[in-house]
This record gives structure tokens, C-alpha cells and sequence, in this order.
């Protein structure tokens, strides 16, 4: 693990938001916004056009195993 | 990696004594550290591995529907582009990543292929394998050859080849990849063996003959075509049919231990979620969250290291698990437990806390919570609230506080998306 610096406002800020949530401390809290970030602007954004299947075959292969009776 | 499709934890003699159903996968976790409490995040795939591979929860969507698979599709590859897997944690290590998934949810349109090296999709119609990798059946054989064309397909057999695919038929792939990847190495294979329907190659059938396994089958796509009960007959054939998958899945984990032996690799064995068989008025995997859907069998093998873990382990917790085998000479199983494991169904409307004792189980729709005595009603048919208001509302606090870290995340994720669309990276 690597610390990072924030503004105390903004820590205290962070602190309201953890109040009544599952994240332990603010650490957390911070570590999962940047995460969020930081990964889905790595992210390529389209890929649609890598898609290697019909959508006819993924919806046989979807029914076929019983996922779209609902 | 192996995780196998709807493998009830109970079917495992390592969780229950009184099956002998599994030989190779009691010996791995006896010689392993195994978990008996080990539990699904959600009681279908589309709502556990989305979940296990990210160590998240997918974000409530009111505009999603359950009827639409595309949008069902769509949104669990939004959830993998927003979250980080585990493949790719383990990628940025220095790991070789590869894997084979024969489940359609878990498949490049649904972004599962971030992070590994070579991905292959085992199915009908994917460009990664041919025919002959998915099933070694007559059967098959018949159906893929023009058996429509016949006047001798009654059941429609050439429309359902998505049915047969069994671990034999792409197992030479498999094995190739083993012997081919240079270390370290992370390989994920994702069998669909005991996924209904239970169609088993003949060598590793015990209690079905060919006839009863495809009438088993049919009387329960009939049964869930008409939502009617079962004939009692019908009913035993199908639990003796899915017997039959569980031992070719053990069969399977024989199979991959042999040929992984060479590499001296750590194995981490699992299920995505289990399957009713009868219980509850259910077959195969509704969306309930009762102990036949959500127990599943858990053990790391390859350890120098060898216990049996009682305490509660939510599967959520598989990638900090891997992580941790990954880095660490020192392995503790108990880093990984929790007392508290929270599960729900794919759209969010039914939802769960367990521990080993207890579990509540609360509905939105109808606004009913159910507190069970899982020692005392295993089975999971009385409702105990009104006798331990305590636990039940402490249980109602710890869901609370989930949703209201769900809704946070949510606005997380709001907020980001505005945030890179206005940099331009969306």
C-alpha cells in the first residue's frame, strides 16, 4: 500500500459520506472513487465491434439453457 | 481456477459426509484447505460470477428488465468495464492469464475478457472451438449433422446442441494450454457440466440409463414450460441425472489435477452458485436464496497447508483471495471468512444475510422478511422473527446499510461517468 495526500476538508468530507455505509474508513471510500476512475478510463470504450457472435446465437444458447423463461 | 456451474455444496462429500458422489474433489480438499460455509453472492450466474470476479455488487438499474437478455447482457458488461477483475489484478503482476468458459454470460460481449491473454469461448457458435470440442455424444453427432432433416427428431434435439457441452469434448484444449503456458500462469476454467439440463457421457453414469437421463430432461423442460409439478418418478430421475453430472464433474477435477501435476500449480476449486432439486417446489437455480442455491463448495489446493475452514467465506471474496495466494508465503484461510455474507438475486428485488446460523431473507416486492434457523430448520421453512426480534433486526440493519453503500456506489458511478464525459473519455 502507497499513502496519498488529501486536503483535510476533503477528508472530513469523505468521513459524512462513509456515515451509515459499509466502507470501513475513509481509505476505503477513497480507494474505491479512484479505483472507479482510474479503470474505466483505462477502459476501452466501444467494444461492440470485437464481438465475435451473433446476437441469434447467444439468445439460442441463452434459451436453450433456461435463462429466458422470465 | 476451476469453477464448475451449479454444483450444490451438499453433493460434495468434503461439505457432506453422507455423499459419496465425489472422490477426486473430497481427496484435493482434504489434502487442501477447504470451506464448508462457502457462499454464492447470488443463486444464478448472471448474479454470482459478475460479483466474484470484481468482488462487487452490480448497481441497481430500474430501467433494466428481466425479459430483456440483451439489456440483462448490456449490463453486466457495464458492470465488468467498471470494475477491475481479477485476471486482469493478477495480469498486472506478471501472470500469464488464459481461460475457457463454456457458460454464455461469462463471454466477451459481456466483457469477460479483460485481462486475460487468450480467452476461448466453448459453445456452438463461438469462432474459438469446432464441433467436436463440445460434446463427444451420438447424439450430438446427430444433431449437428442435419438431424432437423430427419423425420426422426421429435424433441427438437437439433435445436438444443447448446445442451451438449461436456468437459471431455474440449478437454485436449485445455490441456494444451496447461502444457503451454509459461509461469507464472493464472488459468480459469469454467465447466457447465452440471448446469441443467444433466446430459452425461456414459462412462460416468451410475444411476441413469440414456433413456431416463433424456426423459428426466424433457419432463423438466416440460414441467417448467407448463410451471406443473412433477410426477414423483420424474422427479427422482432428474436428481439421479444430476447425481450423475456431479460425478463426470469429479471426473473432470481428476482429469485437470493430472494433467496440472507437472506445474505444481495452486488450485482454487468452486461453483458459482448450487441448484434446487425439488426443494422448496424448485429445479435447477429460480431466483431464491435459499441454502440449495446458495451453498457451494470451496477449497484452494497446492498449499503447504492442510485444514478444514468452518467459518463463513462469501464469494464475494475471490479475488482478494487469489491476490493474497498470489503474494503470500504465509496463507491464513481466516483472513478470507466473514461473519456476514450478503447475497440477492439477479435484479436485486430479493436479498440475503447469512451467517451459519442465522439468515434473513427480505423481498421488496412484497416488503416480507423471513428470519431462518439454519440449525435448527435446515430445511429453511419457519419463519423465527417474532421469536429472535434481535437478530432479525440487527440482520435488517446489516442489509440497510448494504443498500445504502449500494446507492452510494451508485452515485459513485453517475458521478465518474460525468466526470470522463466531460474530459472526452466516454
Amino acid at each position: 500500500m502507497t499513502d496519498l495526500t488529501v486536503s483535510e476538508d476533503l477528508a472530513n468530507r469523505i468521513e459524512t459520506r462513509v456515515e451509515q455505509t459499509e466502507f470501513e474508513t475513509a481509505d476505503e471510500y477513497a480507494e474505491f472513487v479512484l479505483s472507479e476512475v482510474v479503470t474505466r478510463a483505462e477502459r476501452e470504450t466501444d467494444r461492440s465491434s470485437e464481438s465475435s457472435t451473433s446476437k441469434e446465437g447467444v439468445q439460442e444458447r441463452l434459451e436453450s439453457l433456461g435463462y429466458l423463461e422470465e | 481456477m476451476v469453477t464448475v456451474d451449479s454444483l450444490r455444496a451438499d453433493h460434495c462429500g468434503f461439505v457432506n459426509a453422507e455423499s459419496d458422489l465425489t472422490p477426486a474433489i473430497d481427496k484435493l480438499a482434504d489434502e487442501g484447505v477447504s470451506f464448508t460455509q462457502a457462499v454464492a453472492p447470488g443463486p444464478r450466474t448472471p448474479s454470482s460470477v459478475p460479483v466474484f470476479f470484481t468482488g462487487e455488487f452490480m448497481t441497481d438499474d430500474e430501467s433494466w428488465t428481466m425479459a430483456d437478455w440483451q439489456g440483462r447482457q448490456a449490463r453486466i458488461g457495464e458492470h465488468m468495464r467498471r470494475f477491475t477483475h481479477l485476471s486482469e489484478r493478477l495480469q498486472r503482476q506478471g501472470y500469464e492469464t488464459a481461460a475457457f468458459t463454456a457458460n454464455p454470460w461469462t463471454t466477451r460481449e459481456s466483457s469477460f475478457d479483460l485481462g486475460f491473454d487468450e480467452f476461448t469461448e466453448i459453445s456452438a457458435d463461438s469462432p474459438d472451438v469446432s464441433a467436436k470440442h463440445l460434446s463427444d455424444s451420438t447424439l450430438f453427432k446427430l444433431a449437428d449433422t442435419g438431424i432437423e432433416g430427419l423425420p426422426g427428431d421429435p424433441f427438437g434435439w437439433s435445436s438444443k446442441k447448446e445442451w451438449f457441452s461436456q468437459w471431455p469434448g474440449s478437454f485436449d484444449l485445455v490441456e494444451e494450454a496447461i502444457s503451454e503456458l509459461p509461469e507464472p500462469f493464472f488459468l480459469w476454467v469454467f465447466i457447465l457440466d452440471s448446469h441443467q439440463p444433466y446430459i452425461t457421457p456414459r462412462r460416468y453414469r451410475e444411476e441413469s440409463a440414456a433413456w431416463e437421463m433424456y426423459y428426466a430432461i424433457l419432463r423438466y423442460w416440460q414441467g417448467e414450460t407448463a410451471d406443473e409439478e412433477l410426477p414423483e418418478r420424474a422427479r427422482e430421475l432428474i436428481g439421479g441425472a444430476y447425481r450423475d453430472a456431479v460425478r463426470s464433474v469429479d471426473a473432470f477435477v481428476d482429469a485437470i489435477h493430472e494433467a496440472t501435476r507437472d506445474r505444481d500449480p495452486i488450485t482454487v476449486f468452486t461453483s458459482d452458485h448450487g441448484e434446487a432439486i425439488g426443494e422448496h417446489g424448485n429445479f435447477g437455480h429460480e431466483q431464491t436464496l435459499f441454502e440449495e442455491n446458495l451453498r457451494v463448495p470451496l477449497f484452494v489446493h497446492g498449499l503447504d497447508a492442510s485444514e478444514t475452514v468452518d467459518e463463513q467465506f462469501p464469494l464475494r471474496g475471490v479475488p482478494e483471495l487469489l491476490l493474497d495466494l498470489s503474494q503470500t508465503d504465509e496463507f491464513d484461510p481466516r483472513d478470507h471468512t466473514q461473519r456476514f455474507a450478503i447475497s440477492k438475486t439477479e435484479n436485486n428485488r430479493t436479498r440475503s444475510v447469512r451467517t451459519p446460523r442465522w439468515k434473513l431473507v427480505s423481498d421488496v416486492e412484497t416488503g416480507t422478511e423471513r428470519l431462518y434457523d439454519l440449525v435448527a430448520d435446515p430445511d429453511e421453512t419457519t419463519d423465527v422473527r417474532a421469536e429472535y426480534p434481535e437478530v432479525g433486526s440487527l440482520f435488517a440493519e446489516l442489509l440497510e446499510r448494504h443498500e445504502t453503500t449500494q446507492a452510494e456506489k451508485a452515485t459513485i458511478e453517475e458521478a465518474t461517468s460525468d466526470l470522463l464525459a466531460a474530459e472526452g473519455s466516454l
